[in-house]
């Protein structure tokens, strides 16, 4: 499915009182991982919200196909506190579509219980909570805002291979938004770098590796190329 | 299929790709009609982008070791192994021919050229 942003422009305010995004142009193309990179406080999640349809822009606009946008990432909310199962129940009320079984069978793979995860998990496994419950809505394009981050190496390799299974069909996208770039140097196939609200490059990840290489030297790494970027 | 891919090399993904599937249909590993793993399993087998392993496949079809049937997969070619080598031989001698004009403009002997290259050999 198509989602596109065209000059999109927005203040979103709050404690970044001085801060604007945009204006931005970006296409998200199926059947990829796109990486959003850039330092704290760039933008990404501004942008993955917009791409959301969380929040709306004051110029520009975004295209969207009929289909699926989820967003993983932000503060935990309330009704998660509810006992996994239940939730799935009543979720599924609403999304017939809504993967029951795999759910389960993802929950106790990470071994997170599914009695009491709200309340008792760790925060890592409450992310990896909340990104099992998304991929159990079958979204057709994932955005993930920092999915990585607070995990143990175990768990950031499992949830890397979740994604790469969810990317098995070829209907999907995923952005996935990271100031650890580490986790995109292998999987990526396109990467977005965000600096101050602005689009610095936006390009086929070996593409621009081979572009940015020195002679002589490996080719860079995102986050090399991000520091030359900057 | 797994293979080794570093992300701090001097060859894009796609190149460490296509060199040991190239080395693994070259030593019979993979043999002639064998059906590999489609793109995307590839790419998730691999832990590498989806444009990376449609990229290391397209290549190996352009060169003739892979062939691709729409609809069913990507199968290894039926060549013999002393035809690859033949092949290998005369792209390696195009590539030596630029070396060869580049040293000679540069106005370097045909013994350094011999030394600098058994340098390189050792390096690797």
């Amino acid at each position: 499915m198509k989602l596109q942003c065209e000059n999109v422009m927005v203040r979103p305010g709050g404690v970044h009182e001085d801060f604007t995004l945009g204006p931005v142009n970006l296409e998200i193309v199926p059947g990829l991982i796109t990486g959003l990179v850039g330092r704290n406080g760039s933008g990404k999640t501004t942008l993955l919200r917009i791409l959301a349809g969380r929040l709306l822009p004051e110029e520009g606009s975004v295209h969207k196909d009929k289909g699926r946008v989820n967003l993983v990432g932000g503060p935990m909310r309330d009704w998660l506190l509810r006992k996994p199962d239940d939730l799935a129940d009543a979720v599924a009320l609403f999304e017939p579509w809504f993967d029951k079984a795999f759910f389960q069978k993802q929950m106790a793979r990470f071994g997170i219980s599914r009695e009491n995860a709200g309340i008792y998990a760790s925060s890592g496994e409450q992310r990896i909570y909340l990104l099992l419950f998304e991929l159990a809505r079958k979204p057709d394009i994932l955005l993930l805002d920092e999915p990585t981050s607070g995990l143990t190496p175990t768990a950031r390799h499992a949830v890397l291979d979740l994604l790469q299974e969810y990317m098995k069909d070829e209907n999907h996208s995923l952005v996935f938004s990271t100031h650890i770039t580490a986790d995109l140097d292998r999987i990526a196939d396109r990467i977005v770098f965000l600096d101050n609200g602005q689009i610095r490059f936006d390009d086929e990840k070996e593409a621009l590796r081979e572009r940015m290489a020195m002679p002589g030297e490996e080719l860079p790494s995102i986050a090399e190329m991000m520091e030359r970027f900057s | 299929m797994k293979l080794i891919i570093s992300t701090v090399s001097r060859l894009p993904i796609y190149e460490q790709m296509e060199n040991q599937i190239r080395e693994k249909i070259l030593t019979g590993e993979l043999s002639s009609g064998e059906l590999l793993p489609s793109i995307r399993e590839m790419a998730k087998e691999c832990q590498v982008g989806v444009i990376t392993s449609k990229r290391a496949y397209d290549d190996l079809c352009a060169e003739g070791l892979l062939i691709s049937r729409p609809g069913k997969g990507v199968y290894v070619a039926e060549i013999d192994s002393s035809y690859i080598r033949s092949v290998r031989l005369s792209q390696m001698e195009d590539q030596m021919k630029d070396l060869v004009e580049f040293s000679k403009g540069a106005g370097l002997t045909k013994e350094e050229m011999e030394e600098a290259l058994a340098e390189c050999w050792k390096g690797e």
